[in-house]
């Protein structure tokens, strides 16, 4: 028999479940799980390798901590590509139809989609950075107490946060775009070929580069304050999601 | 028996190009209604815009009297099969129904339900990759059967199917009907059909051309496929 269908969820309890939908969703896509383990890898393989070029003893604390996150400026790329698998392999075999019969209000999973990436990509973040810095301080036989645990944990968590913000910058992206391939082209081209060139010229309105300002332990010259960075990352992000939540919420599937 | 699916005017265009017109049927409890046409004539287009995934130009397609994008319990309501598995096919079959019984606050235990009734659950743990077309349409139905919903929808379930399969669904679609439940499915196959519904609804260049019960809209014919092929020749519309 079918069963007896009682008074509808609250708006809040239907968004939990969504939230928890997407969140499984991610977890047993086994994509997430290759992506992050290599970007975890590289990342301590450049750490390594980074730290390896400075003498021990021979540089100060915060040039140590920038040594550090140096390995995430690269391997930030997986994060981005992370964003593009989850919006993009909705749309294999079909699945985009099954989510949205599920979570038929757009708007709502768009947003548990967000949600559920963002925490999984930030708690990624924390520790890919954590290690990243850890492995320098390791192999430079620098101790934590020297150069501040608190600086430490600020740089760690600024990074976290911006890496999530940028994963899920990228996951409107393949929103809009719906392929793999092209979205991650753009991001890839923009983030090895482009913010490198422009960052030379200072260009701190793009969110890469305003956010070195907050993860590296010496701040730039003529780099904006924390909280400019900041407001410049979420604008970054907030227009990217805005438009996947508007482009997602009229299109035919 | 109460109507749980209804169609009322529903028109869709594309472009200046009219894909559906004035569609209006409707589908009751413990029945199974047949939907039926040519490849291309607006079924599947039909079925999206009742599950929300596609909008009308003007009309519109109810649930229970809702609209499907305003349901906070879609899947007590309504389970749905389009083409394919619908899942990603890097995931377990497992490992899919659990994310969407996640959606709906269902206990794990009830997938296991799901995936014994379809008799897939020695497959729940392999890949998606590796099912069967027919594996990946029972994936679909334990998909739609999740949350004992009070009506089924299904897109072409059983195109590609082998005999066997294709008994096996008209057999669980019946069992479904008798249980209460509206079952609405869409095919081309109209011998196939015969055997499984109650009603049928017949679309044709988007446009409803018969709908009634099984009997009624093969009247004066020797089959329902004659009915068929009468109603959507090409002749039929001079």
């Amino acid at each position: 028999m079918t069963a007896a269908v009682g008074p509808p969820r609250t708006r809040g309890r239907a968004f939990i479940g969504a939230v928890r939908a997407e969140a499984s969703k991610l977890w047993s896509l086994p994509a997430t799980w290759l992506l992050l383990a290599a970007t975890l890898a590289l990342t301590i393989a450049l750490s390594v390798a980074f730290a390896a070029s400075v003498r021990s003893g021979a540089t100060s604390a915060a040039r140590t901590l920038d040594l550090g996150v140096l390995a995430v400026t690269w391997t930030q790329c997986g994060f981005f590509l992370l964003g593009v698998i989850a919006a993009t392999s909705e749309h294999v075999g079909g699945q985009v139809r099954t989510t949205l019969v599920a979570i038929p209000d757009r708007i709502a999973q768009r947003l548990a989609a967000t949600a559920a990436l963002g925490l999984m990509s930030f708690a990624a973040g924390v520790v890919t950075v954590a290690v990243s810095i850890t492995v320098a301080l390791l192999a430079t036989g620098t101790a934590v107490g020297d150069v501040g645990l608190t600086l430490v944990l600020r740089l760690t968590f600024s990074a976290a946060g911006y890496l999530a913000l940028m994963t899920v910058l990228s996951s409107a992206l393949g929103v809009l775009v719906r392929r793999a391939v092209p979205t991650a082209a753009v991001l890839l081209v923009y983030l090895l070929i482009l913010s490198p060139i422009l960052q030379d010229q200072r260009w701190y309105l793009l969110p890469d580069i305003a956010s070195y300002t907050l993860w590296f332990a010496t701040v730039p010259d003529g780099a904006p304050p924390a909280l400019t960075a900041w407001l410049v990352i979420a604008a970054w992000t907030l227009v990217f999601l805005l438009s996947s939540v508007v482009a997602a919420n009229r299109r035919d599937t | 028996m109460a109507p749980v699916l209804t169609f009322n005017r529903v028109t869709k265009t594309r472009g200046s190009r009219e894909i559906l017109t004035d569609i209006t049927f409707e589908a009751r409890s413990g029945r199974v209604t047949g939907f039926a046409g040519p490849n291309g004539a607006g079924k599947s287009s039909t079925l999206r815009i009742l599950l929300g995934l596609d909008r009308a130009t003007s009309g519109h397609a109810l649930v229970a009297g809702q609209r499907f994008a305003s349901l906070r319990d879609p899947l007590r309501r309504v389970g749905a099969v389009l083409d394919g598995s619908g899942a990603h096919r890097s995931r377990t079959g497992r490992a899919h129904l659990r994310w969407i019984a996640r959606s709906a606050g269902i206990a794990d235990a009830r997938v296991e339900e799901v995936l014994e009734l379809t008799e897939i659950a020695d497959a729940g743990n392999r890949r998606v990759a590796a099912y069967s077309l027919g594996m990946g349409r029972r994936l679909g139905l334990a998909v739609a059967l999740l949350g004992e919903p009070a009506a089924l929808v299904l897109d072409e379930p059983i195109n590609g199917l082998d005999p066997e399969g294709i008994a096996w669904v008209r057999t669980f679609l019946r069992q479904q009907a008798r249980e209460g439940r509206a079952v609405l499915l869409s095919s081309h196959a109209m011998g196939e059909l015969a055997e499984t519904v109650d009603d049928v609804v017949v679309i044709h260049h988007g446009r409803i051309v018969a709908d009634g019960a099984l009997a009624e809209v093969a009247g004066g014919h020797h089959s329902l496929e004659d009915a068929f092929f009468a109603l959507t020749s090409d002749r039929a519309d001079r």
